[in-house]
């Protein structure tokens, strides 16, 4: 896709993204594995590095993790024009939807086999945050940051567990490492003097 | 018309600017601000919207905002609630992505990059966990916890679908539904 014309690069774009942002069912999370698959192993538009680090990002900013992600996959393939593209044409599909559903919603809430549906859809998203959250591990191990790993698990447990508040985590998590850098940067200027 | 597509506009784009973290944090705030504070859907009303949102693609704050605006101000008021949630989150990702690209050879770039990679690692775990436990603990009456093995188990096989064999998470959720229908 990488050396492909602007227009046809937006096209794709808008086509890929409407359909993971069709099958995204369950919530936001399910759409990482999609763009692992499509704009990684079929699209070849970035490598799984990039992925990592845009999540991190979409994550940790405020709003929708999926459209956030969205956004900035766009940009990664086709600049600020592939970011509104993508951002367009994911946030589409669940406003279609949804201007559909509205009429008659009480019906489908009320359904038996859906709500069946949606029990064993629910079962099948745990396991599959647990896949992306294993793909992220691989990743930073594959570039040497295990360190990220542990502060991960340290940050899931006073989420989990403790119920902290997310805000908190990630300012009380960017003031560490700030930190961290800049006294081993001190220590490493001090020792070469 | 328009001073209700702009209010609606303003209050979905707070509801955008103070969503943080992902999972179900905004599941308070919407309530908070949509039906506590403007009364534009009764405390029913969202409860059938969360429902909703889980029968349906995409994000919590997407569909709650495209229903809110629709049951306003119709497709205009959908269409407006709707960018108005998300685009001050597309605005900071971008403007932090494209600062952290410029500035990969800084070493405070690269911790903030380590800082957020973390912090994305634990939160993303803690919400499957909850999603996982919800799950695994939602009996059929409210209040009473029966712990439920049928969810276990489709749990158990899609992640034997996802990881050794390598399935399409799409696939995956196919058969969490077809297993749903069938054991519940």
């Amino acid at each position: 896709m990488r050396g492909e014309s602007l227009l046809k690069r937006l096209f794709w774009l808008f086509r890929v993204n409407f359909c993971i942002s069709c099958l995204a069912v369950g919530g936001g999370y399910m759409i990482i594995p999609l763009f692992r698959d499509y704009f990684i192993d079929k699209g070849k538009v970035f490598g799984r590095e990039e992925l990592t680090e845009m999540t991190a990002v979409a994550q940790s900013v405020p709003g929708a993790i999926a459209i956030n992600l969205a956004g900035l996959a766009g940009y990664a393939t086709a600049g600020i024009a592939g970011a509104v593209v993508g951002c367009v044409s994911a946030v589409l599909p669940p406003l279609i939807i949804l201007s559909v559903v509205a009429a008659g919603y009480k019906e489908l809430i009320a359904n038996p086999e859906l709500n069946a549906a949606l029990k064993g859809m629910t079962a099948c998203m745990g396991a599959i945050m647990a896949d992306v959250v294993w793909d992220m591990g691989e990743n930073l191990i594959r570039e040497k940051q295990s360190g990220c790993i542990v502060a991960g698990a340290v940050l899931f447990v006073v989420s989990f567990v403790f119920d902290a508040d997310a805000f908190l985590l990630i300012f009380m998590t960017l003031g560490l490492y700030i930190a961290a850098s800049r006294i081993r940067r001190a220590e490493n200027v001090g020792s070469s003097v | 018309m328009s001073d209700l597509l702009f209010d609606l506009w303003l209050n979905f784009l707070q509801v955008g600017m103070f969503s943080i973290g992902g999972g179900y944090s905004v599941v308070a705030l919407i309530q908070n601000k949509i039906v506590d504070a403007k009364q534009w859907l009764t405390l029913k009303e969202y409860t059938d919207v969360l429902a909703i949102s889980q029968m349906t693609p995409g994000p919590l704050a997407v569909n709650a905002s495209s229903f809110t605006g629709l049951k306003v101000a119709g497709l205009p008021g959908a269409v407006v609630a709707t960018f108005g949630c998300v685009i001050f989150g597309i605005v900071v990702s971008l403007s932090c992505y494209r600062f952290f690209c410029a500035h990969r050879e800084s070493a405070t770039v690269q911790a903030v990059l380590k800082a957020l990679k973390s912090v994305a690692l634990g939160l993303i775990a803690s919400a499957g966990a909850g999603i996982l436990l919800l799950s695994l603990t939602g009996g059929e009456n409210e209040g009473e916890a029966v712990f439920d093995y049928k969810a276990l188990g489709i749990a158990a096989v899609s992640m034997v679908l996802l990881r050794p064999l390598k399935v399409n998470p799409v696939a995956v959720m196919a058969f969490g539904a077809v297993a749903g229908v069938f054991l519940y």
